[in-house]
């Protein structure tokens, strides 16, 4: 294995790692914040696969069209979690709660 | 071992451990600024990944303006609510990890640690070279008038996902405006002054770095690293720094003028779409002589409304004053 797939390997392994404690993360917290930050993580360890793989192709440069699908999605990430930031707000403005437990709201 | 892979070993493995102390610190407020260092981090593994591209998008919107969005969602749900009663579920620092019992804990982590396994093991055993379209999108490279591959890729080979990309950011941004502007408690003129002096002098000295920096972005766009993408996103962020040192805060109000830069994204892919159609060819398959003018044209709209979409979004979401009393949200929720 040469030095360059070896450098691959290491952060296709690191963005497989991330995206199974993200998941955790997103299913197993209470608190929205948290949940919200773990999913926009998650989308993070994804694009780190989506280009480790794109290196991985032969020729003199990586392959451009992950490069493009992960450009395009880090602004649908940022738009989509500002959006779910907000409707956390909301839903903390009207229930005084930043979570989706309705027992631990009390009500 | 070679310097270049010691610092590759090391970035992978600070991107996983910094990435679980982010999800799983003790407090909120440690989470997200973890975030914001694991945002920088991925910057670096982008660079050292060949993706300058996505580096520049990366640092500016991922540790940058996720990072500004995140602190001030915090900001607004760690004060207690005005006028209620506090409850267990607004303290930010509750423990990490309590939405479910302990059983079904153990039962994600294994589901979860099968995922992992299997998702890593198709990234090693991956064939080289793969079945993919790099030979086929690099090929249409070498020959086409633009020649940075990302851009190329996303204003000609797959304008349509960009298209509808750019559709996908108005409606978020719609619905953040729409979301926000149901909030308001009271008019904007009375919101307390957010900046300091030293954010202003700072501001007032970095904004127009940061518009030269965008406009090279998308001028070198077409023949190197760079493009609509990296420099929207300098743009946005040049609108937060506006925004924090509260410099023609009137300016961003919700004009006219915002709402059209709001919508050009996808109106000037729908444009060149209509031209290439009434071209004779298909939607988006612009005539040979055209495609240079018309990415370069798209690319500028293109910029414009990516970089006044992201700084709305993040105004709307800016911290907001909050009324003293409930009952006079309540009125002011039902006028």
């Amino acid at each position: 294995m040469s030095g360059a797939e070896m450098s691959i390997a290491m952060y296709s392994v690191a963005a497989a790692a991330l995206i199974g404690l993200a998941s955790f993360a997103a299913f197993a917290m209470r608190h929205l914040l948290r949940r919200i930050l773990a999913l926009n993580m998650l989308g993070s360890a994804v694009f780190l696969l989506l280009v480790a793989v794109a290196r991985r192709a032969e020729g003199p440069a990586p392959d451009p069209v992950p490069h493009a699908m992960v450009l395009t999605g880090i602004v649908v990430a940022v738009s989509a979690t500002a959006f779910a930031l907000i409707l956390a707000r909301r839903l903390y403005d009207a229930t005084g709660a930043c979570s989706l437990d309705a027992e631990a709201d009390g009500r | 071992m070679t310097p270049g892979l010691l610092f590759d070993a090391l970035l992978a493995l600070g991107l996983v451990v910094v990435g679980a102390s982010a999800l799983f610190a003790t407090t909120l407020f440690k989470a997200v600024v973890l975030f914001i260092a694991f945002g920088l981090m991925m910057a670096l593994a982008w660079v050292r990944l060949d993706a300058p591209d996505i580096a520049l998008a990366e640092a500016a919107i991922g540790a940058g303006l996720t990072g500004a969005l995140m602190l001030d969602a915090l900001g607004h749900v760690a004060g207690e609510p005005a006028g209620r009663r506090a409850t267990a579920a607004s303290d930010p620092d509750d423990a990490p990890v309590r939405a479910v019992p302990r059983i079904a804990r153990l039962a994600l982590g294994a589901g979860l640690g099968a995922v992992v396994g299997a998702v890593g093991w198709a990234a090693l055993t991956f064939p080289v070279p793969y079945p993919g379209l790099a030979a086929i999108a690099l090929d249409a490279v070498a020959v086409h008038p633009v020649s940075n591959a990302a851009t190329v890729v996303l204003l000609d080979l797959r304008a349509w996902d960009t298209f509808l990309e750019m559709l996908v950011l108005l409606l978020a941004a719609l619905g953040t405006l729409v979301l926000k502007a149901r909030a308001i408690h009271e008019p904007r003129a009375i919101a307390p002054a957010l900046g300091s002096e030293m954010l202003d002098a700072l501001a007032r000295r970095l904004v127009p770095l940061m518009l030269l920096v965008a406009g090279y972005l998308l001028w070198a766009g077409t023949a190197r690293s760079g493009g609509a993408f990296p420099a929207g996103a300098i743009l946005g962020a040049a609108g937060v720094m506006l925004f924090l040192a509260d410099i023609g805060r009137d300016r961003f109000a919700d004009t006219r003028g915002l709402r059209i830069a709001l919508g050009s994204g996808t109106a000037a892919f729908l444009g060149a779409g209509l031209l290439s159609l009434a071209g004779g060819s298909a939607f988006l398959d612009y005539a040979p002589a055209w495609t240079y003018p018309t990415i370069l044209a798209i690319e500028i709209v293109l910029t414009l409304s990516i970089g006044i979409t992201l700084a709305l979004i993040y105004g709307a979401s800016a911290r907001e004053p909050r009324s003293p009393d409930p009952e006079l949200d309540a009125e002011e929720a039902h006028p």
